[in-house]
């Protein structure tokens, strides 16, 4: 680990521990269907042997479903960080690389966004959009990205400001090839920080989408798993091996994520503090 | 948009009938107001907005304004006191965390705050109605007292879904301001007022909480929201007939109206909120002036 030089924190370690199982569980689903206990006809079997978990409400064992849904959650998580953050770095650098109107333009925008409550505002969104896979990527990247967008913006005109942006000026480099020879490089710290901080929010996002009913149907992750429990009564049956699995595996997960990324954001700030000190 | 609304106004049934009967189904899509242009359509609403006319639920049969004014106050009835006691004991436990943040037990406490944090709420709920209302019978199994309800059993069906929200709030506001006390506390005023020898209670009252003060008001306004966001869901895991059950029923039934007059009065209160604590720390904050 040294070689990227740093070396993790004890959270950091515990973050990429979590984050391991995660991915262990999204690859064990890929194993031919039944090597974790077989459907069995009776519903609400308590953990046993031959069911690890237990089965659901209509007999299915649910370590299978939890492996299955391990998938989903991860892709969503991973997807929605993905255009989340391309949002937020784009209408970043643009607004803080060019000042003026086209900040104040994009800064008015990124503060409604960061005013309006995002979780009832996807829920009107996925309701209008309908349950689809990319669907809930699309809602979730396109409303997560504001507070990426106003460090990102920070940042650039941090930069912006700095004599070597200058010099390029003075050159005669163009804006575009210094925004992205130039400024780009010198967020990509924080990006990647809000990039791991994105991907635990669309864990939660999606597992909060999922348990209103607003997931994609084909693909049951964790959140829909708690939105079967609710909505079909194993909760009312005491049946918690049904529901505390996926709940532990959505905390966990986003919970990896997040320390990690709050790792990456508070080195990244010490070690740009100098930085801002001379520009 | 999925799901012709008029399935769901006649059901199922009388909408196969009407469909195969295009006079019918024309004059009936004309009575709703679904076969004017879209522009049009947008525009009577916004229209009816500003007269606080969100219109008619298909769903409820009955006017949004009406079924609003029933369960904002069962939303506000949860928000606002968890809210009040998270920033409380938020503020007092990440005080606490911040200074002197390097010792073991108080980054433990810190690490176990991050934690709670990343629980989903609506998760919890379903522990927490596991645990007090299957296993130890304390509490009713959800839903809201019936009218006239007796003060013992309101607090019975709030204490859960508020204990809920103030625990997951509560862990919110530490990490906050346990990350503010630590930014103040490398401040040269605060070493002054260490060296004169104050307190330690009148020490973190005067110098750590009060310059904290202007960030925790936004942090207020930024927690209502979290607290709504929150809260929607956790309703929907107790039903509690709040705006988030409202919403979620809104989901099931294709409501659309009502799911956008839900939406537009949440948002209305967390902006008004933001609006406030803005107003606020101006007033109170003489840096926020300059």
């Amino acid at each position: 680990m040294k070689r990227f030089g740093y070396s993790p924190t004890g959270v950091e370690w515990a973050g990429i521990a979590l984050i391991l199982a995660v991915f262990a569980m999204a690859l064990l689903s890929f194993l031919p269907g039944g090597c974790f206990g077989m459907p069995s006809s009776i519903p609400y079997l308590p953990p046993s042997p031959s069911n690890f978990l237990g089965t659901n409400d209509i007999g299915d064992d649910v370590l299978a479903i939890l492996l299955q849904g391990s998938r989903v959650s991860l892709s969503i998580g991973l997807l929605g960080a993905t255009v989340s953050t391309l949002f937020g770095t784009v209408i970043g650098v643009f607004a803080g690389f060019m000042g003026g109107t086209v900040d104040e333009a994009l800064g008015s925008i990124t503060d409604f966004f960061l005013v309006v409550p995002a979780l009832p505002l996807m829920i009107l969104l996925a309701a209008y959009l309908g349950p689809s896979f990319m669907n809930v990527v699309m809602v979730i990247g396109l409303l997560w990205w504001p507070t990426t967008a106003r460090m990102v913006r920070a940042r650039a005109r941090q930069i912006r400001g700095s004599p070597f942006i200058e010099g390029l000026m003075g050159v005669g480099a163009r804006k575009p090839y210094i925004m992205f020879r130039h400024v780009l490089p010198n967020v990509w710290g924080i990006v990647l920080a809000r990039f791991v901080l994105a991907v635990s929010s669309s864990i939660l996002l999606e597992a909060g989408l999922s348990f209103i009913g607003l997931g994609d149907p084909q693909n049951p992750s964790w959140g829909m798993m708690l939105h079967f429990a609710m909505t079909r009564g194993a909760l009312l049956h005491g049946a918690w091996w049904t529901f505390v699995p996926p709940g532990i595996c959505i905390s966990f997960s986003s919970l990896g994520f997040i320390l990690i990324g709050m790792g990456m954001e508070s080195r990244y700030r010490s070690s740009t503090k100098s930085i801002g000190d001379v520009s | 948009m999925p799901g012709d609304p008029m399935i769901f106004i006649f059901g199922e049934e009388v909408y196969g009938a009407a469909i195969r009967n295009p006079e019918l189904f024309e004059a009936l899509t004309a009575k709703y107001g679904l076969n004017l242009p879209l522009v049009d359509q947008f525009w009577i609403y916004l229209m009816s907005l500003f007269r606080a006319d969100f219109g008619y639920s298909f769903s409820y049969g009955r006017q949004i304004s009406e079924i609003i004014a029933e369960r904002l106050p069962l939303t506000l009835i949860m928000t606002v006191p968890s809210t009040v006691l998270s920033l409380v004991a938020g503020t007092a436990i990440g005080l606490t965390l911040g200074w002197e943040s390097d010792r073991l037990p108080k980054r433990l406490v810190s690490a176990a705050c991050v934690a709670v944090h990343s629980f989903p709420t609506y998760w919890l709920a379903m522990l927490m109605l596991l645990f007090f209302s299957l296993w130890l019978g304390w509490a009713p199994i959800g839903g809201a007292p019936p009218a006239g309800a007796s003060f013992v059993a309101i607090v019975q069906h709030l204490s859960l879904p508020l204990l809920v929200l103030a625990i997951f709030n509560t862990a919110y506001v530490s990490i906050i301001v346990r990350g503010l006390t630590i930014e103040i506390s490398e401040e040269p005023f605060v070493i002054a007022a260490l060296s004169k020898g104050l307190g330690k209670l009148n020490f973190s009252l005067r110098h750590l909480l009060k310059p904290s003060l202007p960030p925790l008001l936004s942090l207020f306004a930024i927690e209502m929201g979290f607290a709504f966001s929150g809260a929607l869901l956790v309703e929907i895991a107790f039903s509690w007939p709040g705006m988030g059950y409202t919403m979620w029923q809104a989901v099931i039934e294709r409501d659309y109206p009502l799911l956008q007059a839900s939406f537009t009065m949440v948002a209305l209160v967390v902006v008004s909120a933001n609006a406030l604590a803005d107003a606020l720390s101006y007033a109170l904050d003489p840096r926020s002036r300059s």
